[in-house]
Protein backbone atom coordinates (compact mmCIF):
# COMPACT_ATOMS: atom_id res chain seq x y z
CA UNK A 1 0.00 0.00 0.00
CA UNK A 2 1.30 3.39 -0.99
CA UNK A 3 2.64 5.39 1.91
CA UNK A 4 1.93 9.07 1.60
CA UNK A 5 2.09 11.99 3.94
CA UNK A 6 -1.68 11.88 4.13
CA UNK A 7 -1.60 8.23 5.14
CA UNK A 8 0.97 8.85 7.82
CA UNK A 9 -0.80 11.83 9.34
CA UNK A 10 -4.15 10.09 9.15
CA UNK A 11 -2.78 6.93 10.76
CA UNK A 12 -1.20 8.97 13.54
CA UNK A 13 -4.53 10.59 14.24
CA UNK A 14 -6.34 7.25 14.23
CA UNK A 15 -3.85 5.74 16.66
CA UNK A 16 -4.10 8.70 19.00
CA UNK A 17 -7.84 9.29 19.05
CA UNK A 18 -9.66 6.17 17.98
CA UNK A 19 -10.19 4.82 21.45
CA UNK A 20 -11.74 8.06 22.63
CA UNK A 21 -13.91 8.37 19.54
CA UNK A 22 -15.03 4.80 20.02
CA UNK A 23 -16.15 5.63 23.55
CA UNK A 24 -18.05 8.65 22.26
CA UNK A 25 -19.80 6.46 19.71
CA UNK A 26 -20.58 3.89 22.39
CA UNK A 27 -22.04 6.53 24.66
CA UNK A 28 -24.27 7.59 21.77
CA UNK A 29 -25.39 4.18 20.55
CA UNK A 30 -24.82 1.82 23.48
CA UNK A 31 -23.39 -1.01 21.41
CA UNK A 32 -19.72 -1.68 20.82
CA UNK A 33 -20.17 -3.24 17.40
CA UNK A 34 -22.29 -0.38 16.21
CA UNK A 35 -19.80 2.02 17.76
CA UNK A 36 -16.97 0.41 15.81
CA UNK A 37 -19.01 0.67 12.61
CA UNK A 38 -19.80 4.32 13.26
CA UNK A 39 -16.19 5.18 13.96
CA UNK A 40 -14.88 3.34 10.94
CA UNK A 41 -17.39 5.02 8.65
CA UNK A 42 -16.53 8.40 10.10
CA UNK A 43 -12.79 7.78 9.75
CA UNK A 44 -13.14 6.82 6.09
CA UNK A 45 -15.02 10.08 5.49
CA UNK A 46 -12.33 11.92 7.40
CA UNK A 47 -9.65 10.48 5.11
CA UNK A 48 -11.49 11.74 2.04
CA UNK A 49 -11.80 15.22 3.53
CA UNK A 50 -8.36 15.12 5.15
CA UNK A 51 -6.58 18.10 3.47
CA UNK A 52 -9.30 20.58 4.39
CA UNK A 53 -10.05 19.19 7.84
CA UNK A 54 -6.43 18.63 8.82
CA UNK A 55 -5.48 22.12 7.69
CA UNK A 56 -7.98 23.55 10.13
CA UNK A 57 -7.10 21.15 12.93
CA UNK A 58 -10.69 19.93 13.08
CA UNK A 59 -10.07 16.20 12.68
CA UNK A 60 -11.65 15.12 15.94
CA UNK A 61 -14.58 17.51 15.69
CA UNK A 62 -15.21 16.31 12.15
CA UNK A 63 -15.35 12.66 13.16
CA UNK A 64 -17.38 13.40 16.25
CA UNK A 65 -19.91 15.36 14.23
CA UNK A 66 -20.39 12.43 11.85
CA UNK A 67 -20.84 10.10 14.80
CA UNK A 68 -23.38 12.22 16.64
CA UNK A 69 -25.33 13.02 13.48
CA UNK A 70 -25.59 9.37 12.50
CA UNK A 71 -29.07 7.98 12.46
CA UNK A 72 -28.92 5.31 15.09
CA UNK A 73 -31.35 2.51 14.70
CA UNK A 74 -33.04 2.57 18.09
CA UNK A 75 -34.54 -0.84 17.52
CA UNK A 76 -31.08 -2.36 17.35
CA UNK A 77 -29.83 -0.78 20.53
CA UNK A 78 -29.41 -3.38 23.25
CA UNK A 79 -30.71 -0.90 25.80
CA UNK A 80 -34.03 -0.92 24.00
CA UNK A 81 -34.38 -4.69 23.88
CA UNK A 82 -36.70 -4.80 26.81
CA UNK A 83 -39.17 -7.31 25.50
CA UNK A 84 -38.75 -10.68 27.18
CA UNK A 85 -40.27 -12.29 24.11
CA UNK A 86 -37.27 -11.69 21.87
CA UNK A 87 -35.90 -14.90 20.46
CA UNK A 88 -32.64 -16.07 21.93
CA UNK A 89 -30.94 -15.96 18.54
CA UNK A 90 -31.50 -12.24 18.21
CA UNK A 91 -28.16 -10.72 17.21
CA UNK A 92 -26.03 -12.70 19.62
CA UNK A 93 -22.92 -10.88 18.46
CA UNK A 94 -24.04 -7.46 19.60
CA UNK A 95 -22.13 -6.48 22.66
CA UNK A 96 -23.07 -4.15 25.42
CA UNK A 97 -20.95 -3.98 28.50
CA UNK A 98 -21.56 -6.61 31.13
CA UNK A 99 -23.78 -5.14 33.82
CA UNK A 100 -20.94 -5.01 36.32
CA UNK A 101 -18.88 -2.83 33.97
CA UNK A 102 -21.41 -0.08 33.56
CA UNK A 103 -23.20 2.10 36.05
CA UNK A 104 -26.74 3.17 36.70
CA UNK A 105 -25.72 6.52 35.33
CA UNK A 106 -24.75 4.99 32.01
CA UNK A 107 -27.98 3.03 31.94
CA UNK A 108 -29.83 6.28 32.54
CA UNK A 109 -27.89 7.95 29.75
CA UNK A 110 -28.85 5.16 27.39
CA UNK A 111 -32.47 5.37 28.45
CA UNK A 112 -32.71 9.00 27.38
CA UNK A 113 -34.42 9.86 24.10
CA UNK A 114 -31.89 10.08 21.28
CA UNK A 115 -31.47 13.84 21.08
CA UNK A 116 -31.40 14.24 24.84
CA UNK A 117 -28.72 11.58 24.99
CA UNK A 118 -26.66 13.19 22.26
CA UNK A 119 -27.02 16.61 23.84
CA UNK A 120 -26.03 15.21 27.24
CA UNK A 121 -22.96 13.51 25.80
CA UNK A 122 -21.79 16.64 24.02
CA UNK A 123 -22.66 19.15 26.72
CA UNK A 124 -22.16 17.28 29.98
CA UNK A 125 -19.44 14.79 29.10
CA UNK A 126 -17.40 16.37 26.32
CA UNK A 127 -17.94 19.89 27.61
CA UNK A 128 -19.08 21.53 24.38
CA UNK A 129 -20.83 24.87 24.61
CA UNK A 130 -24.50 25.28 23.80
CA UNK A 131 -23.57 26.87 20.48
CA UNK A 132 -21.12 24.10 19.63
CA UNK A 133 -23.64 21.44 20.56
CA UNK A 134 -26.31 23.14 18.47
CA UNK A 135 -23.95 23.17 15.51
CA UNK A 136 -22.97 19.52 15.87
CA UNK A 137 -26.56 18.36 16.21
CA UNK A 138 -27.92 20.83 13.65
CA UNK A 139 -30.59 22.04 16.06
CA UNK A 140 -31.31 25.38 17.66
CA UNK A 141 -29.58 26.55 20.81
CA UNK A 142 -32.90 26.71 22.64
CA UNK A 143 -33.53 23.10 21.74
CA UNK A 144 -30.09 22.15 23.01
CA UNK A 145 -30.82 23.85 26.32
CA UNK A 146 -34.12 22.05 26.59
CA UNK A 147 -32.67 18.64 25.72
CA UNK A 148 -29.63 18.98 27.93
CA UNK A 149 -31.65 20.26 30.85
CA UNK A 150 -34.05 17.34 30.72
CA UNK A 151 -31.22 14.91 30.16
CA UNK A 152 -29.27 16.33 33.06
CA UNK A 153 -32.28 16.02 35.35
CA UNK A 154 -32.58 12.35 34.45
CA UNK A 155 -28.89 11.75 35.01
CA UNK A 156 -28.94 13.53 38.36
CA UNK A 157 -31.88 11.41 39.42
CA UNK A 158 -29.99 8.28 38.43
CA UNK A 159 -26.91 9.45 40.29
CA UNK A 160 -28.91 10.19 43.40
CA UNK A 161 -30.55 6.78 43.27
CA UNK A 162 -27.22 5.07 42.74
CA UNK A 163 -25.80 6.66 45.88
CA UNK A 164 -28.69 5.71 48.14
CA UNK B 1 -22.22 19.97 39.17
CA UNK B 2 -21.31 19.88 35.49
CA UNK B 3 -17.75 18.91 36.33
CA UNK B 4 -19.08 16.19 38.59
CA UNK B 5 -21.39 14.92 35.91
CA UNK B 6 -18.55 14.96 33.40
CA UNK B 7 -16.41 12.81 35.64
CA UNK B 8 -19.31 10.55 36.49
CA UNK B 9 -20.10 9.96 32.83
CA UNK B 10 -16.43 9.49 32.03
CA UNK B 11 -16.22 6.71 34.59
CA UNK B 12 -19.67 5.25 34.02
CA UNK B 13 -18.43 2.78 31.41
CA UNK B 14 -15.22 1.15 30.39
CA UNK B 15 -13.24 0.87 27.16
CA UNK B 16 -15.27 -2.05 25.91
CA UNK B 17 -13.99 -5.19 24.26
CA UNK B 18 -10.54 -5.03 22.67
CA UNK B 19 -10.41 -2.72 19.70
CA UNK B 20 -10.71 -4.94 16.63
CA UNK B 21 -7.76 -5.10 14.28
CA UNK B 22 -8.50 -2.85 11.36
CA UNK B 23 -5.94 -3.39 8.68
CA UNK B 24 -8.69 -2.57 6.21
CA UNK B 25 -9.19 1.02 7.26
CA UNK B 26 -6.61 2.61 4.97
CA UNK B 27 -7.62 0.40 2.06
CA UNK B 28 -11.25 1.41 2.51
CA UNK B 29 -10.21 5.04 2.85
CA UNK B 30 -8.19 4.88 -0.37
CA UNK B 31 -11.13 3.33 -2.20
CA UNK B 32 -13.51 5.99 -0.91
CA UNK B 33 -11.14 8.73 -2.04
CA UNK B 34 -10.83 7.26 -5.52
CA UNK B 35 -14.56 6.92 -5.91
CA UNK B 36 -15.14 10.44 -4.71
CA UNK B 37 -12.62 11.87 -7.13
CA UNK B 38 -13.91 9.89 -10.05
CA UNK B 39 -17.50 10.79 -9.18
CA UNK B 40 -16.52 14.44 -9.17
CA UNK B 41 -14.90 14.18 -12.57
CA UNK B 42 -17.98 12.45 -13.93
CA UNK B 43 -20.12 15.21 -12.44
CA UNK B 44 -18.12 17.75 -14.41
CA UNK B 45 -18.64 15.69 -17.52
CA UNK B 46 -22.37 15.55 -16.89
CA UNK B 47 -22.52 19.33 -16.76
CA UNK B 48 -20.69 19.52 -20.05
CA UNK B 49 -23.05 16.98 -21.54
CA UNK B 50 -26.06 19.10 -20.66
CA UNK B 51 -24.43 22.00 -22.42
CA UNK B 52 -23.58 20.12 -25.59
CA UNK B 53 -26.90 18.32 -25.71
CA UNK B 54 -28.62 21.68 -25.44
CA UNK B 55 -26.57 22.91 -28.37
CA UNK B 56 -27.62 19.87 -30.36
CA UNK B 57 -31.28 20.53 -29.67
CA UNK B 58 -30.94 24.13 -30.74
CA UNK B 59 -29.44 22.88 -33.97
CA UNK B 60 -32.44 20.68 -34.54
CA UNK B 61 -30.59 17.46 -33.86
CA UNK B 62 -33.29 15.87 -31.79
CA UNK B 63 -34.30 13.02 -34.03
CA UNK B 64 -34.11 9.46 -32.82
CA UNK B 65 -30.87 8.85 -34.68
CA UNK B 66 -29.26 12.19 -33.88
CA UNK B 67 -25.80 11.90 -32.43
CA UNK B 68 -25.84 13.40 -28.95
CA UNK B 69 -22.82 15.58 -29.62
CA UNK B 70 -22.50 19.09 -31.00
CA UNK B 71 -21.59 19.65 -34.61
CA UNK B 72 -19.02 22.24 -33.63
CA UNK B 73 -16.16 22.08 -31.19
CA UNK B 74 -17.05 20.93 -27.70
CA UNK B 75 -17.30 23.31 -24.81
CA UNK B 76 -14.47 23.90 -22.38
CA UNK B 77 -14.73 20.38 -21.04
CA UNK B 78 -13.98 17.90 -23.77
CA UNK B 79 -15.25 14.78 -22.15
CA UNK B 80 -18.70 13.41 -22.62
CA UNK B 81 -20.49 10.90 -20.49
CA UNK B 82 -22.44 9.66 -23.47
CA UNK B 83 -22.18 7.00 -24.67
CA UNK B 84 -21.17 5.37 -21.40
CA UNK B 85 -21.00 1.62 -21.14
CA UNK B 86 -22.33 0.18 -17.96
CA UNK B 87 -19.89 -1.31 -15.52
CA UNK B 88 -21.75 -3.40 -13.03
CA UNK B 89 -20.25 -6.38 -11.26
CA UNK B 90 -21.24 -9.35 -13.32
CA UNK B 91 -23.55 -11.97 -11.86
CA UNK B 92 -21.60 -14.82 -10.43
CA UNK B 93 -24.19 -17.50 -10.46
CA UNK B 94 -26.07 -17.19 -13.72
CA UNK B 95 -24.39 -20.17 -15.21
CA UNK B 96 -23.22 -18.49 -18.39
CA UNK B 97 -19.57 -19.07 -17.67
CA UNK B 98 -18.66 -15.52 -16.71
CA UNK B 99 -15.72 -15.07 -14.46
CA UNK B 100 -16.92 -14.07 -10.99
CA UNK B 101 -16.67 -10.36 -10.38
CA UNK B 102 -15.76 -9.43 -13.94
CA UNK B 103 -17.51 -6.38 -15.36
CA UNK B 104 -19.66 -6.10 -18.42
CA UNK B 105 -19.15 -3.51 -21.10
CA UNK B 106 -22.37 -2.57 -22.79
CA UNK B 107 -23.20 0.33 -24.98
CA UNK B 108 -26.14 2.30 -23.59
CA UNK B 109 -27.64 2.56 -27.04
CA UNK B 110 -28.16 -1.19 -27.02
CA UNK B 111 -31.13 -2.73 -25.23
CA UNK B 112 -30.31 -3.60 -21.64
CA UNK B 113 -31.04 -7.25 -22.25
CA UNK B 114 -28.57 -7.53 -25.12
CA UNK B 115 -26.78 -10.79 -24.45
CA UNK B 116 -23.13 -10.97 -23.62
CA UNK B 117 -21.34 -11.98 -26.78
CA UNK B 118 -17.74 -12.53 -25.89
CA UNK B 119 -15.28 -12.46 -23.09
CA UNK B 120 -12.18 -10.41 -23.72
CA UNK B 121 -9.45 -10.43 -21.12
CA UNK B 122 -11.82 -10.43 -18.18
CA UNK B 123 -14.37 -8.13 -19.76
CA UNK B 124 -17.73 -9.38 -20.86
CA UNK B 125 -18.57 -7.59 -24.05
CA UNK B 126 -22.12 -6.98 -25.14
CA UNK B 127 -23.25 -8.05 -28.57
CA UNK B 128 -22.35 -5.45 -31.16
CA UNK B 129 -19.57 -3.86 -29.15
CA UNK B 130 -16.13 -4.16 -30.68
CA UNK B 131 -13.08 -3.77 -28.48
CA UNK B 132 -10.37 -1.90 -30.40
CA UNK B 133 -7.88 -1.50 -27.56
CA UNK B 134 -7.73 -2.70 -24.00
CA UNK B 135 -5.50 -1.73 -21.06
CA UNK B 136 -5.52 -3.94 -18.01
CA UNK B 137 -5.22 -1.99 -14.73
CA UNK B 138 -3.77 1.17 -16.28
CA UNK B 139 -3.98 2.99 -12.92
CA UNK B 140 -1.99 0.30 -11.12
CA UNK B 141 -4.46 -0.13 -8.30
CA UNK B 142 -4.43 -3.92 -8.23
CA UNK B 143 -1.98 -3.89 -5.33
CA UNK B 144 -4.68 -2.25 -3.23
CA UNK B 145 -7.12 -5.02 -4.12
CA UNK B 146 -8.94 -2.82 -6.65
CA UNK B 147 -8.98 -3.02 -10.43
CA UNK B 148 -9.06 -0.58 -13.30
CA UNK B 149 -9.54 -1.31 -16.97
CA UNK B 150 -9.73 0.87 -20.05
CA UNK B 151 -11.07 0.10 -23.50
CA UNK B 152 -11.47 1.83 -26.81
CA UNK B 153 -14.60 0.41 -28.34
CA UNK B 154 -17.02 0.78 -31.18
CA UNK B 155 -20.73 0.06 -31.21
CA UNK B 156 -23.40 0.35 -33.88
CA UNK B 157 -24.44 3.97 -34.28
CA UNK B 158 -21.87 5.27 -31.81
CA UNK B 159 -18.52 6.92 -32.44
CA UNK B 160 -15.25 5.35 -31.34
CA UNK B 161 -15.39 5.70 -27.59
CA UNK B 162 -12.76 5.57 -24.88
CA UNK B 163 -13.87 4.27 -21.56
CA UNK B 164 -12.13 3.62 -18.26
CA UNK B 165 -13.63 1.91 -15.23
CA UNK B 166 -12.63 1.24 -11.68
CA UNK B 167 -13.85 -1.44 -9.31
CA UNK B 168 -13.04 -1.20 -5.64
CA UNK B 169 -12.33 -4.25 -3.55
CA UNK B 170 -15.47 -3.41 -1.58
CA UNK B 171 -17.60 -3.65 -4.73
CA UNK B 172 -17.93 0.06 -5.49
CA UNK B 173 -17.49 0.95 -9.16
CA UNK B 174 -17.21 4.07 -11.27
CA UNK B 175 -16.48 4.81 -14.88
CA UNK B 176 -15.80 7.67 -17.26
CA UNK B 177 -15.89 7.86 -21.03
CA UNK B 178 -15.40 10.19 -23.93
CA UNK B 179 -16.02 10.09 -27.65
CA UNK B 180 -12.48 9.82 -28.94
CA UNK B 181 -12.95 12.64 -31.42
CA UNK B 182 -13.38 15.09 -28.54
CA UNK B 183 -10.13 14.22 -26.86
CA UNK B 184 -8.43 17.47 -27.91
CA UNK B 185 -5.45 15.69 -29.36
CA UNK B 186 -4.81 13.41 -26.40
CA UNK B 187 -4.01 9.82 -27.29
CA UNK B 188 -5.93 6.97 -25.74
CA UNK B 189 -3.28 6.16 -23.14
CA UNK B 190 -2.78 9.80 -22.21
CA UNK B 191 -6.51 10.26 -21.72
CA UNK B 192 -6.73 7.14 -19.56
CA UNK B 193 -3.79 8.33 -17.49
CA UNK B 194 -5.34 11.78 -17.10
CA UNK B 195 -8.51 10.29 -15.63
CA UNK B 196 -6.42 8.24 -13.24
CA UNK B 197 -4.45 11.22 -12.01
CA UNK B 198 -7.53 12.45 -10.30
CA UNK B 199 -8.35 9.06 -8.90
CA UNK B 200 -5.10 7.32 -8.22
CA UNK B 201 -3.03 9.73 -6.17
CA UNK B 202 -3.57 9.41 -2.46
CA UNK B 203 -1.88 12.75 -1.91
CA UNK B 204 -3.88 15.94 -1.98
CA UNK B 205 -1.07 17.69 -3.80
CA UNK B 206 -1.10 15.37 -6.78
CA UNK B 207 -1.52 17.15 -10.07
CA UNK B 208 -3.60 16.20 -13.06
CA UNK B 209 -2.00 15.96 -16.47
CA UNK B 210 -4.36 18.37 -18.13
CA UNK B 211 -6.02 21.54 -16.89
CA UNK B 212 -9.36 19.82 -17.32
CA UNK B 213 -8.43 16.68 -15.47
CA UNK B 214 -7.07 15.94 -12.06
CA UNK B 215 -6.87 18.22 -9.08
CA UNK B 216 -4.11 20.73 -9.79
CA UNK B 217 -4.24 22.58 -6.48
CA UNK B 218 -1.19 22.64 -4.24
CA UNK B 219 -1.28 23.42 -0.56
CA UNK B 220 2.39 23.02 0.23
CA UNK B 221 3.63 26.00 -1.79
CA UNK B 222 3.58 29.15 0.30
CA UNK B 223 3.36 32.22 -1.90
CA UNK B 224 1.11 34.89 -0.39
CA UNK B 225 -0.86 35.69 2.70
CA UNK B 226 -3.69 38.03 3.55
CA UNK B 227 -2.91 41.47 4.87
CA UNK B 228 -4.63 41.29 8.25
CA UNK B 229 -8.29 42.18 8.11
CA UNK B 230 -8.32 42.88 4.37
CA UNK B 231 -8.81 41.04 1.12
CA UNK B 232 -5.42 42.14 -0.13
CA UNK B 233 -2.59 39.69 -0.46
CA UNK B 234 1.09 40.25 0.14
CA UNK B 235 3.87 37.99 -1.13
CA UNK B 236 5.95 35.91 1.21
CA UNK B 237 9.69 36.65 1.16
CA UNK B 238 11.18 35.48 -2.12
CA UNK B 239 7.92 35.53 -4.06
CA UNK B 240 6.89 38.25 -6.48
CA UNK B 241 3.28 39.31 -6.60
CA UNK B 242 2.49 40.03 -10.25
CA UNK B 243 -1.18 40.95 -9.94
CA UNK B 244 -4.12 40.33 -7.67
CA UNK B 245 -7.84 40.87 -7.39
CA UNK B 246 -9.88 41.20 -4.26
CA UNK B 247 -13.02 39.12 -3.83
CA UNK B 248 -13.13 37.61 -7.33
CA UNK B 249 -16.47 36.55 -8.73
CA UNK B 250 -16.55 32.86 -7.80
CA UNK B 251 -19.35 30.52 -6.74
CA UNK B 252 -20.49 30.56 -3.13
CA UNK B 253 -18.95 27.15 -2.51
CA UNK B 254 -15.63 28.94 -2.64
CA UNK B 255 -16.50 32.03 -0.62
CA UNK B 256 -19.63 33.89 0.38
CA UNK B 257 -20.25 37.59 0.76
CA UNK B 258 -19.07 37.55 4.36
CA UNK B 259 -15.82 35.71 3.64
CA UNK B 260 -12.50 37.21 2.64
CA UNK B 261 -11.34 36.04 -0.76
CA UNK B 262 -8.67 36.99 -3.27
CA UNK B 263 -6.82 35.64 -6.27
CA UNK B 264 -3.27 36.42 -7.29
CA UNK B 265 -0.66 35.66 -9.89
CA UNK B 266 2.71 35.07 -8.26
CA UNK B 267 6.19 34.10 -9.35
CA UNK B 268 8.59 32.10 -7.24
CA UNK B 269 11.95 30.76 -8.36
CA UNK B 270 11.08 31.26 -12.01
CA UNK B 271 7.77 29.44 -11.79
CA UNK B 272 4.49 31.28 -12.23
CA UNK B 273 1.52 30.33 -10.05
CA UNK B 274 -2.04 31.38 -9.48
CA UNK B 275 -3.25 31.42 -5.90
CA UNK B 276 -6.80 31.34 -4.62
CA UNK B 277 -7.07 32.59 -1.06
CA UNK B 278 -10.01 32.61 1.28
CA UNK B 279 -10.72 33.17 4.90
CA UNK B 280 -14.17 31.96 5.74
CA UNK B 281 -16.02 33.73 8.48
CA UNK B 282 -15.63 31.78 11.70
CA UNK B 283 -12.63 29.75 10.58
CA UNK B 284 -9.35 30.38 12.23
CA UNK B 285 -6.91 30.00 9.37
CA UNK B 286 -7.04 31.20 5.78
CA UNK B 287 -6.68 28.71 2.95
CA UNK B 288 -4.28 29.25 0.10
CA UNK B 289 -4.48 27.01 -2.97
CA UNK B 290 -1.70 27.41 -5.52
CA UNK B 291 -1.93 26.16 -9.08
CA UNK B 292 1.01 26.25 -11.45
CA UNK B 293 0.30 28.52 -14.39
CA UNK B 294 1.13 25.63 -16.68
CA UNK B 295 -1.97 23.94 -15.30
CA UNK B 296 -4.18 26.89 -14.50
CA UNK B 297 -4.30 28.67 -17.85
CA UNK B 298 -2.44 31.35 -19.78
CA UNK B 299 -3.86 34.33 -17.90
CA UNK B 300 -5.39 35.16 -14.56
CA UNK B 301 -8.77 35.36 -16.31
CA UNK B 302 -8.29 31.85 -17.68
CA UNK B 303 -7.50 30.61 -14.20
CA UNK B 304 -10.58 32.31 -12.77
CA UNK B 305 -12.66 30.61 -15.45
CA UNK B 306 -11.22 27.27 -14.37
CA UNK B 307 -11.91 28.11 -10.72
CA UNK B 308 -15.50 29.04 -11.56
CA UNK B 309 -16.00 25.65 -13.19
CA UNK B 310 -14.37 23.82 -10.31
CA UNK B 311 -16.37 25.56 -7.60
CA UNK B 312 -19.69 25.37 -9.43
CA UNK B 313 -22.08 22.70 -8.20
CA UNK B 314 -20.45 19.34 -8.80
CA UNK B 315 -17.26 20.91 -10.10
CA UNK B 316 -14.99 19.02 -7.74
CA UNK B 317 -12.82 21.90 -6.53
CA UNK B 318 -9.10 22.32 -7.10
CA UNK B 319 -7.90 19.97 -4.35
Amino acid sequence: MRSTERDRAFSDFVRARRLHLRRVAYAICGDWHQADDLVQTALVKLYVAWPRVHRDGREEAYVRTIIVRADIDEHRRPWRRESPGLPAVDRPAREALPVEERSALFDALQALPTMQRKAAVLRHWLGLSVAETAHELKIGEGTVKSHSSRGLDALRTALAGDRH
Amino acid sequence: MDTDIRDEIEHSFGDGPPLPLDDDLLRRAHGALRRRRLAESVAVMAVALVAVTGAGLLAGGDGPNAEPMPAGPPTSTTESKDPAPTFPPAPTSDGDGRAPGAPVVRDPHLPADTPVDAQVDGLHVALGVGIEELRDDPWNVRDDGDWSVAVAYTAPGAPLTWWVGYVGADGGASSASIAAKYSRGLGFDAWVAAQGDGVRGGDSTSEGTTPEGGWPGLTDVELVRFVEGTERLEPVPGATLLRQREHPDLPRSWAGAGDRSAVAEVELDGTRYYVLARSNAGERTPQYIAVKASRGGATLDDFLELARERYAEGGGGLL
